[in-house]
């Protein structure tokens, strides 16, 4: 019966994803309104909220895509996606064309069907002032910053040198400002806006490399990408697109290769842009994903095990020094506990890493991985002492009695008598806390800490499949929690058995 | 040995212990008798700072106790007595030995190998010898009363307080705890008994205190205040006892106070 619903649902699904991916120009005309997605957090200049009115969205890509809809007569809609994942979600249906700051790439190239080139960007080198280092050449063995699955991540990966990936564009910079890295290497529009212009850095005059913007469609949707190419093209030669680059200071030198009416006049001599086959980085035929791979997996796991055994090991005896605290000192102890355990647990584990890495980085400098066992341990201290504090309070109030009427200080009471009687019935809470933290660590991504969801990520974009890598990253998981989680009901079973437990409990 | 003065005790306004005074004799024992919620609990627990009492002073072993006691002065007091209570509060994490060896080791500073020389010797004496490394939950509730017995012994002290020691106890178990409290109080020991367990009071007592709504209406000779009880309270109360009926005394405690 089960199964006739997993299958009734799967079909289901699938029908309707196929309904959606079947939209072409004659349906974009049909309903009005051409779709194009992207993601806000890539802020200015692409796509962004107007700080005047929140509600209003604009950015040069806001613009192109208002004059497409224009000249195909219908209305631009913008639709929201993590930029990582706007290849799959076109995919998916979610909408008609991605047109956010999308790199031409090989591998692009063969999954979606990708527009005529609109924008020249240059990869630029942002290091901090003093620093000698004049080209990639001179960074190698370095570390250098990039975000996640720009086009200079992937040719960062292919040379030697150590590279640290962020999520935003305004990290690598404060990163180098603090010293974490030697260089980022990024888009010119990002170095520009994010790096250039930052106290204590300078960026390379000199393009690393250059590359096209360029609009994404579903390979099946080829009249609606014909019919955006003639728009573009349309555009590019009547200047309007020249208008709207300019309100937007982004016409440079590097444009020129994309203006119809230089190349055809023969004036000045069109910019020098690399064909795209320069850094057409083609997946490999084995490019799938296996022992190789899965080995990187191991290593993160690893890292993943070591995070929260070293979390832990700050998060439990902090626990127990809260709880105690919390329950056996003065006023101010107990306010200090309390106040610790209330703002650990009321706010997100994610903003204190954040704080802790970014935010301190100039009285404090931490590594990354310091810096996650840290946030991980200190926030998960806070559920611990709750845990202590709980087990504490379940002990009779007739074994302290016992305790003090035998002379023991309220010290020795603790340590002799509360504590080893508390820490057994917290032992089940505690390793269930343990298996969530071994989940919970994956957070420390957002601090460039690459652990296994993380390896996972890289790996699913890498093979372009979600279905492996995400699998043997759940095993991994698996592996590493059920024998914790085992392990706890063990305990569990034993000390509901265990006599010494019974009789603790008084008359 | 033991010296109460005026003591009085409050719980929200309410006097428990109304100015009690009394005395007892170095290695005179007296059973602490009265109606069920009449203050003999709560005398016993200031007796060692396990209540803080409002008024008055005692004075215990050479200690003296009073409304100004600090904790110093009262861990002192806690090494001079040894406290028996009602649900023997073994630490259950511990063999009978580690519990009877915690105190000297830890307060005293003796060295583990001799107090555990000694704790076994402790042991042979409430008939506990080879039971040493047993956990509280594997013996009986008359072997967890002697544990606790020898636990409270273990200090060398020379006054032993008692809160219904046999009360949580099966009948056949009570004689067992008896026997061993009869052969404790023939060292010479100062022992101050509350209890509701007739058998028990004519096993120990010198002397027995009557309590009522929180002052001491009788004191006397065992045996003076057994067949020709004087107050009133005595009278129906050991009446009652004797003839067996209406003990509901005995399943109830006083409520839970607030420790010191």
């Amino acid at each position: 019966m089960r199964g006739i619903w997993f299958w009734a649902i799967l079909v289901a699904f699938l029908a309707a994803s196929s309904v959606a991916s079947a939209r072409s120009l004659a349906q974009v005309k049909k309903q009005g309104t051409l779709t194009w997605g992207g993601d806000l957090q890539g802020g200015e200049p692409y796509v962004f909220e107007d700080p005047k009115n929140r509600k209003h969205l604009i950015g040069f890509e806001v613009e192109i895509a208002d004059e497409l809809g224009k000249r195909l007569g219908v209305v631009a809609k913008f639709s929201q996606h993590d930029w990582s994942m706007l290849v799959p979600s076109l995919e998916r249906g979610d909408f008609d064309v991605i047109l956010n700051g999308l790199e031409d790439t090989g591998e692009r190239r063969a999954r979606i069907a990708l527009s005529a080139p609109y924008f020249v960007y240059g990869l630029t080198i942002a290091i901090r002032n003093g620093d000698s280092y004049r080209s990639l050449e001179a960074l190698k063995g370095h570390k250098i910053g990039t975000m996640n699955q720009t086009v200079a991540h992937s040719l960062l990966k292919a040379m030697p040198l150590e590279v640290v990936l962020y999520e935003g564009q305004q990290e690598p910079y404060a990163d180098l400002v603090a010293g974490r890295t030697d260089a980022v290497l990024l888009d010119h529009v990002i170095a520009q806006r994010y790096g250039c212009n930052v106290k204590g850095l300078t960026c390379l005059a000199d393009d690393v490399t250059r590359g096209y913007y360029v609009m994404g469609t579903r390979k099946s949707d080829d009249t609606l990408s014909a019919a955006l190419n003639e728009a573009l093209k349309a555009m590019q030669a009547d200047g309007s697109f020249r208008a709207i680059l300019e309100r937007w200071q982004l016409w440079d030198k590097r444009q020129d290769a994309l203006t119809p009416a230089a190349a055809a006049s023969g004036a000045a001599a069109p910019a020098k842009v690399p064909a795209p086959t320069a850094f057409d980085l083609r997946i490999p035929d084995d490019h799938h994903f296996g022992a190789e791979q899965f080995l990187m997996f191991v290593k993160g796991a690893g890292v993943t095990l070591a995070l929260s055994v070293l979390a832990f090991a700050i998060a439990s005896p902090l626990g127990m020094i809260l709880a105690l605290a919390r329950l056996y000192t003065g006023k101010i102890g107990k306010f200090v506990a309390g106040s610790y355990i209330e703002i650990f647990r009321g706010t997100p584990v994610i903003l204190q890493l954040y704080v802790l890495y970014f935010g301190l980085a100039p009285i404090v400098k931490l590594d990354a991985f310091v810096a996650a066992v840290l946030g991980l341990g200190l926030n998960y201290a806070a559920y611990e002492a709750e845990v202590h504090r709980g087990a504490l309070l379940s002990i009779p109030s007739g074994q302290s009695e016992a305790a003090a009427a035998l002379g023991l200080s309220r010290w020795q009471t603790i340590r002799y008598v509360l504590m080893p009687q508390s820490l057994r019935t917290a032992l089940p809470a505690v390793t269930n806390d343990f298996v969530a933290l071994l989940k919970d660590s994956s957070l420390v991504s957002v601090i460039t800490v690459v652990e296994l969801t993380k390896r996972m990520t890289i790996a699913a974009v890498e093979v372009r499949d979600w279905l492996m890598p995400g699998l043997a990253c759940a095993v991994l998981y698996f592996c590493l929690s059920y024998p914790i989680a085992a392990f706890a009901r063990y305990l569990e079973r034993r000390l509901e058995h265990d006599p010494a437990r019974s009789s603790g409990k008084g008359l | 040995m033991i010296r109460l003065d005026q003591v009085v005790k409050a719980f929200d306004g309410r006097k428990v212990l109304d100015g009690i005074s009394a005395e007892l004799e170095q290695g005179r024992i007296a059973c602490l008798i009265g109606p069920s919620g009449c203050g003999k609990t709560t005398l016993l627990r200031c007796m060692n700072g396990l209540a803080k009492l409002d008024e008055g002073a005692i004075r215990i072993s050479g200690c003296e106790i009073s409304a100004q006691s600090n904790r110093a002065e009262l861990s002192r007091v806690r090494q001079e007595v040894g406290f028996v209570f009602q649900d023997f509060q073994l630490f259950p994490h511990m063999t009978a030995l580690e519990n009877i060896v915690l105190a000297p080791v830890q307060v005293r500073g003796q060295a583990r190998a001799i107090a555990e020389k000694r704790g076994l010797e402790w042991l042979e004496l409430v008939g506990l010898g080879g039971r040493g490394d047993a956990r509280p939950a594997e013996l009986s509730g008359g072997q967890k009363q002697r544990v606790a017995i020898a636990r409270a012994l273990a200090l060398d002290v020379k006054v032993l307080l008692l809160d219904e020691p046999t009360s949580a106890l099966d009948p056949s178990m009570r004689q067992e705890v008896r026997n061993v409290l009869r052969d404790v109080a023939k060292g010479g020991l100062t022992m101050l008994c509350v209890t509701h367990d007739m058998p028990l009071v004519t096993t120990l007592a010198d002397e027995i205190w009557v309590l009522d709504a929180g002052k001491i209406v009788e004191r006397g000779d065992a045996k003076t205040v057994l067949s020709a009880p004087q107050s009133p309270v005595a009278r129906r109360y050991l009446s009652s006892k004797l003839t067996g009926q209406s003990p509901p005394e005995e399943a109830t405690s006083l409520p839970q106070e607030p420790s010191a």
